[in-house]
């Protein structure tokens, strides 16, 4: 499992390169994120997503054929985030959608609270949907039941969003996750999630970045949080594909092997009817296009020839 | 008081709570303290039960540097931990 970790490593300082804030300052005056009066919300220009669509086609390519492809939307059934163990182990992460099912009554009421600038919000209920937090939550209950012999590839993008408020440029509240997603054999998944590793941080190199792989845990909330985190390194169960935005190392993709977690809590079963095991590899891709902003400059045309080929011919 | 609990005490109430929280696929009954909890079937999500139920029933909070896995991986291990809180 070690033996891909070094993969795709180099040496990251860069002299001269610009700070986070520097570079950040660079990328909002020149259009390519423009804020939106909120933190950790940004608005993408036309540059922007010109890279993030062939990052993404790029990730389909490490794909070759193998995988169904799904895009999913950017709300997703509140039951299957619960079953997720989201909800219990990002509780500070999850947004959830509210929804007015009042009655003219209290229609009168939220008009009030909306004239006298109070909190109109209150008047509203949770909906059956909340935001999707990892665009694989999604893969999960349509794989409920047995699985053909070998499993199930799906590979999967959507918007996302996770509350982690903050001025950065690198950490957005809502973003886009593109995901290889496998379910089925034990040996599989772990399998799937190591060869994943490897070839998305040689897909990265190749794109000029300096990137290196780092054992990794999820941001679980609280105390309960701290005893996940341990067993998931004690697991070595994910790692991080690390790169500089500006000077600030940046996780810009992830493999995670998440072993019966999904398959137990949506009843996926392998073909030889066990409870089958998952694993995903992720790459955001809003921080992959600002990894390569940070380290080819902010004009795309300008960048290393061999770079724009491998992404745009 | 705390400090009035003899070391077999202690050892039962640990069993009872790993027994009643734990989810282990087999019996409490068959595991000698040393054995793996982990091994025995003790998920995540129950290592998590565990530790809440065992803050109740001894009137102790696990300070941050516990909250590690191998803390709850044998009774033995934790009933080291507990005493250890218990003496403070
Ligand atoms: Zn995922």
């Amino acid at each position: 499992m070690t033996a891909h970790v070094t993969l795709g490593t180099r040496e990251q300082a860069r002299d001269g390169a610009p700070t986070l804030e520097a570079f950040s300052r660079q990328l909002l005056a020149s259009g390519i994120l423009s804020p939106s009066g909120v933190d950790g919300v940004w608005v993408r220009s036309a540059t922007f997503e010109r890279i993030t669509e062939a990052v993404q086609r790029s990730v389909t390519a490490l794909g070759r054929g193998r995988y169904e492809t799904i895009q999913v939307p950017p709300v997703i059934a509140r039951a299957t985030l619960e079953r997720a163990g989201y909800v219990r182990s990002f509780t500070d992460l999850v947004g959830s959608v509210h929804v007015f099912r009042g009655s003219d009554q209290q229609h009168a009421d939220l008009l009030r609270r909306c004239d006298a600038g109070t909190d109109w919000a209150a008047v509203l209920d949770p909906a059956d949907v909340m935001l999707s937090s990892a665009a694989c939550h999604h893969v999960y209950p349509m794989c409920a039941g047995r699985l053909p012999p070998g499993g199930r590839r799906v590979e999967v993008r959507g918007e996302c969003f996770r509350h982690e408020p903050s001025s950065q440029v690198t950490r957005h509240r809502s973003f886009r996750m593109h995901e290889l997603v496998f379910v089925g054999e034990p040996v599989d998944a772990l399998t799937h999630r190591d060869a994943g590793l490897a070839e998305g941080l040689e897909l990265l190199s190749t794109l000029g970045l300096t990137v290196e792989a780092a054992a990794a845990n999820d941001p679980f909330f609280g105390r309960a949080g701290a005893i996940l985190a341990d067993g998931q390194r004690q697991d070595a169960a994910k790692y991080e594909g690390v790169a500089p935005v500006g000077d600030l190392p940046t996780a810009i993709m992830s493999a995670n092997y998440a072993a019966e977690h999904f398959g137990a809590a949506f009843a996926i079963a392998t073909a030889g009817g066990v409870v089958a095991h998952s694993s995903c590899v992720a790459f955001g891709l809003d921080r992959v296009a600002l990894a390569l902003l940070s380290a080819h400059g902010l004009d795309v045309d300008r960048w290393p020839v061999g770079v724009r080929q491998r992404l745009w011919q | 008081m705390a400090q009035d609990i003899v070391g077999a005490d202690i050892t039962e109430q640990i069993r009872e709570v790993i027994e009643r929280f734990g989810n282990l696929v087999v019996d409490m009954a068959d595991l000698d303290d040393a054995d793996d909890l982990f091994r025995a079937g003790m998920s995540s999500f129950g290592n998590i039960s565990v530790m809440l139920a065992l803050e109740e029933s001894f009137n102790v909070e696990f300070p941050e540097p516990m909250l590690r896995r191998d803390t709850f991986e044998t009774v033995a291990s934790i009933r080291r931990a507990v005493l250890q809180l218990l003496e403070q």
